[in-house]
């Protein structure tokens, strides 16, 4: 696991950046109620995970562009891999759960979007004061872009999700 | 035009894959996701910490990375997930061990055609890597199936 993942060369603030982020999600996805099936959550979980990590390989590494790096060096490190398929995840999971909770207009569907997409850059700018994220050519505006379209694709395919695993509970 | 014939490819495969496949569409899902963050950290530590094999670096070649990553390799494996369950047990290890040569040899002719280029790889270690990502779909796959109807 070490060897394919690398360590951090100091165990610095955005470890404990992504630990501390780590705690609050499962203290808070312990809490949230359970609306979807086991294997619709897993499909969830693992959409975000996927996004997340097709979006840094295309946008931070060397080919076709790197305008940024996660934690201490260029290289895929254990606490990237931590934050791909546990943080990403549980925080993802959370605006499926609020889409999917309430009936929604588009137009509040919308409004939540934006919302989310800018809750989740603020979020990425407090990341940035720790040192998860060191950009040479992107800054947080770029983020919010890209934010905006993940949170909209990610309400199409949540939408697509439940009609899938309501189609089959029914079958 | 490497993608174009790769797109191609997928969708052929997609064909056979909608023929064949008695999966669910509940299991499909999670299981095409997991292949896709397997693969992807795995072949991220390869390209990028371990340095064993080159990354596409030209356009063309690059998007047929990933249409290869997110479209071929994932449908491929559900086809051998599809038809593993068909198989009586003594044909099971025999089919998953094809199942791994198949990969190993496309494998070899995205390396051949160029797409990527292997630096201290070999095909040993291709055939480790291919089975253990097969034995983990089947785990997952049979994880997934246990808790289809599970709230």
């Amino acid at each position: 696991m070490t060897i394919i993942f690398k360590l951090p060369p100091s165990f610095d603030e955005n470890e404990w950046f992504i630990l501390a982020s780590l705690f609050c999600l499962i203290v808070c996805f312990i809490k949230i109620p359970k609306i979807f099936p086991l294997n619709m959550r897993i499909s969830i979980f693992l959409f975000y995970a996927v996004i997340g990590l097709t979006a840094d390989v295309i946008i931070a590494a060397d080919y076709p562009v790197d305008l940024y790096t996660i934690t201490d060096t260029p290289y895929l490190e254990l606490f990237d891999v931590i934050a791909y398929v546990i943080n990403y995840p549980i925080y993802g999971l959370f605006f499926s759960y609020i889409i999917s909770k309430w009936k929604m207009s588009l137009l509040s569907l919308s409004f939540l979007i934006v919302l989310w997409s800018g809750l989740t850059a603020a979020l990425e700018w407090l990341s940035v004061q720790f040192n998860v994220f060191t950009y040479h050519g992107w800054d947080t505006g770029h983020s919010l872009i890209v934010y905006l379209f993940i949170f909209s694709l990610s309400t199409v395919v949540t939408k697509l999700f439940s009609y899938c695993w309501r189609k089959e509970n029914l079958a | 035009m490497l993608t174009f014939s790769f797109a191609l490819l997928f969708c052929l495969i997609l064909i056979g894959f909608y023929r064949i496949n008695r999966l669910p569409v509940t299991i499909i899902i999670p299981l095409w996701l997991f292949i896709m963050l397997i693969s992807g950290l795995t072949f991220n530590s390869i390209f990028t910490n371990l340095g064993y094999i080159d990354k596409p670096m030209t356009a063309d070649r690059y998007v047929t990375y990933h249409v290869l990553h997110k479209l071929i390799s994932p449908i491929g494996l559900l086809l051998i997930v599809n038809i593993y369950h068909r198989l009586r047990v003594p044909l099971k290890w025999g089919w998953t061990i094809l199942g791994t040569a198949f990969f190993m040899i496309g494998e070899k002719i995205v390396e051949q055609i160029g797409i990527i280029k292997y630096v201290d790889w070999n095909i040993g270690y291709s055939a480790l890597m291919w089975f253990s990502i097969i034995v983990l779909c089947l785990i997952f796959d049979h994880l997934l199936e246990r808790g289809d109807h599970h709230l």
